[in-house]
């Protein structure tokens, strides 16, 4: 409702059409193939089992956003070297919507809330809830595993994510798998545990 | 768009709610006269209609619905006070779990009501102005008129055929629909009306303009950005706070009614979802916007659930100086008989964050003994184990 009346209607459409386009026209994509990769800068070091497409764009000075179908389908995230002060996502919106930054005397279950928080900032998430908070690894550092379940504005749609997040040398690592309940987080979701389980921190 | 001067806004206030003013403070005002629901005249009216209802079928199975029947009919309830058991039939209001301060009402009857704004409101008498304001919409027609203006100028069935032919995108076409700061000014003062003529004190609409003006300004202190509501870029199809804030207190000054508040009929009704709500609030990240709801919904009657959500506050902003504030919170909201898990495991969570582990584990060990099946115990046991 903060839209001009002369252009609203229009507007309205695009952005009722870019919520279910994957990403922008101007997008630039690479193909993530089954091999070794060092994802996020060399942060992480993981080993996909199918393809995927990762989105040039980074979410973070330290990561990256890969998808087989569409962020609006799948989105794994691959975040590391988030250091005290600084945030998960990119801090784009940072008078209207800011990002909570890191601090270094978190507990592991703070991260946990740290993500929550800077994932809902990055999607206008509007339901954000913790199905299961259970101690999980990362790289071989201790790290929280949560389950999640959110919503989007104006979308039926039930969505569900699975992250782990854990310390490693004062910084943040996450990789965090979303998507749809139906069908989506069902078939990634084994592949993205052995990316998980087997990811290097560096 | 430019504001509406005085003598314009004089104007309407004598169009909308001359009849009504300054009536004895003994005898309420009526409620104005009501003709039933529009019914759609031609093809393209019934269409707007039926997309309308198609929107409210996607509502219906949104995850985000409230669906709460108390809670519901709570609202439905206080919708009939505030506007007269003649109207309020004619609305179906969905409650909506969207921290954001908002409300919306489209063509067809539905309204909706997002969590946010009930987490804001002080009393029913202003819940009662807020679903006042939206029925106004409805009974003056607005979206009516808009349509009927666009219809004119493009071809805005094909806009809405298409807005509502994306899944995601159903609830946009509310926003098509949006009005102009003539209708928003109108739904205000109807509002009061209505007010007035009810149990309510009119006064009510005034007095939230002025706590969402004291919102924004401590936000825009802590975002260090200029304050958006003293002027109209806050929205530009709505007036600026300020404005409707004085146009209302004027008008509640004419109407001179005296009315409940019903401060807590309306704090128990929100009870069992008050918490969830300042949760999703703090979600944001908007620390002192937070704590101003904090304090104006908890008033001069800070009751133990108040005591748990400060501590969520300061404990999830986490500086060294909130973990004092958020011990002393918790270990209050404990004192005061709170039944609440979530006291002891923020409780527990501070202690281990201010490096006394041993006595966190022992907290986190009783929040485990109220709430055994909650989902995070496994991590909770980990973090006792690990203090070990």
């Amino acid at each position: 409702m903060m839209l001009m009346k002369s252009s609203k209607y229009a507007l309205a459409l695009a952005v009722a059409t870019v919520a279910i386009t994957p990403a922008p026209a101007d997008a630039r994509w690479k193909l993530v193939k089954v091999e070794r990769v060092e994802a996020g800068k060399g942060a992480l070091i993981v080993t996909p089992q199918t393809e995927w497409n990762r989105r040039n764009r980074r979410p973070s000075k330290n990561g990256e956003i890969w998808t087989k179908d569409g962020f609006g389908l799948n989105q794994l995230h691959l975040i590391g070297r988030v250091g005290d002060g600084e945030t998960l996502f990119k801090d784009r919106k940072k008078k209207t919507r800011p990002m909570p930054k890191v601090q270094s005397d978190m507990l592991i279950t703070d991260l946990a809330e740290l993500f929550e928080a800077s994932f809902s900032i990055e999607y206008d998430v509007t339901q954000f809830d913790v199905t299961s908070l259970e101690p999980s690894t990362l790289g071989g550092e201790d790290a929280i595993l949560m389950r999640y379940e959110y919503a989007l504005p104006n979308d039926a749609l039930v969505r569900v994510g699975e992250a782990r997040l854990a310390w490693n040398n004062g910084e943040v690592y996450l990789i965090n798998f979303s998507a749809p309940e139906l069908h989506y987080f069902g078939a990634s979701i084994e592949e993205v545990r052995a990316i998980m389980d087997s990811a290097s921190l560096n | 768009m430019p504001f509406l001067d005085k003598a314009a806004l004089a104007a309407l206030c004598i169009g909308i709610a001359g009849p009504a003013l300054a009536q004895d403070a003994e005898q309420p005002a009526e409620f104005p006269p009501y003709s039933v629901s529009y019914e759609p005249t031609d093809i393209d009216e019934r269409g707007l209609w039926q997309s309308f209802d198609e929107v409210e079928r996607r509502v219906k199975t949104s995850k985000d619905l409230i669906r709460d029947e108390g809670l519901n009919s709570y609202l439905k309830q206080v919708l009939c006070d505030s506007v007269g058991s003649d109207r309020c039939d004619a609305v179906r209001i969905y409650i909506v779990r969207d921290s954001s301060f908002n409300a919306s009402m489209a063509p067809n009857g539905m309204m909706i009501v997002n969590s946010g704004l009930l987490l804001r409101m002080r009393n029913e008498a202003e819940l009662a102005s807020v679903l006042g304001h939206e029925f106004a919409h409805f009974e003056q027609r607005h979206s009516l008129r808009i349509f009927q203006k666009l219809r004119g100028s493009t071809d805005i069935m094909a806009v809405v055929s298409g807005v509502v032919g994306v899944p995601i995108g159903s609830l946009f076409l509310l926003d098509v629909f949006s009005f102009n700061r003539d209708m928003e000014v109108e739904a205000d003062l109807l509002s009061a009306e209505y007010l007035a003529a009810s149990a309510y004190p009119s006064q009510a609409s005034a007095d939230l303009w002025v706590r969402m003006i004291d919102e924004d300004e401590v936000r825009a202190v802590e975002r260090k950005r200029r304050s958006r509501n003293r002027r109209g870029a806050w929205f530009d199809s709505h007036p600026a706070p300020k404005e409707r804030s004085v146009y209302l207190a004027e008008a509640a000054a004419e109407y001179a009614d005296v009315g409940d508040f019903r401060v807590g009929p309306y704090a128990s009704a929100l009870d069992t979802h008050l918490l969830t709500f300042y949760e999703d609030q703090l979600q944001r990240n908007d620390f002192a916007a937070s704590e101003f709801i904090l304090d104006e919904v908890a008033g001069d009657n800070w009751r133990a659930i108040h005591y748990v959500m400060e501590g969520e506050l300061h404990r999830k902003r986490g500086e060294p100086s909130d973990l004092v504030t958020a011990e002393d919170a918790y270990r209050e909201a404990i004192f005061r008989g709170t039944e609440l898990p979530a006291a002891w495991r923020g409780l527990g969570l501070t202690l281990m964050r201010a490096r006394r582990k041993q006595e966190g584990a022992d907290v986190l060990a009783t929040y485990l003994e109220k709430a055994p099946d909650a989902p995070d115990a496994p991590m909770m046991q980990m973090m006792i184990k690990g203090s070990q």
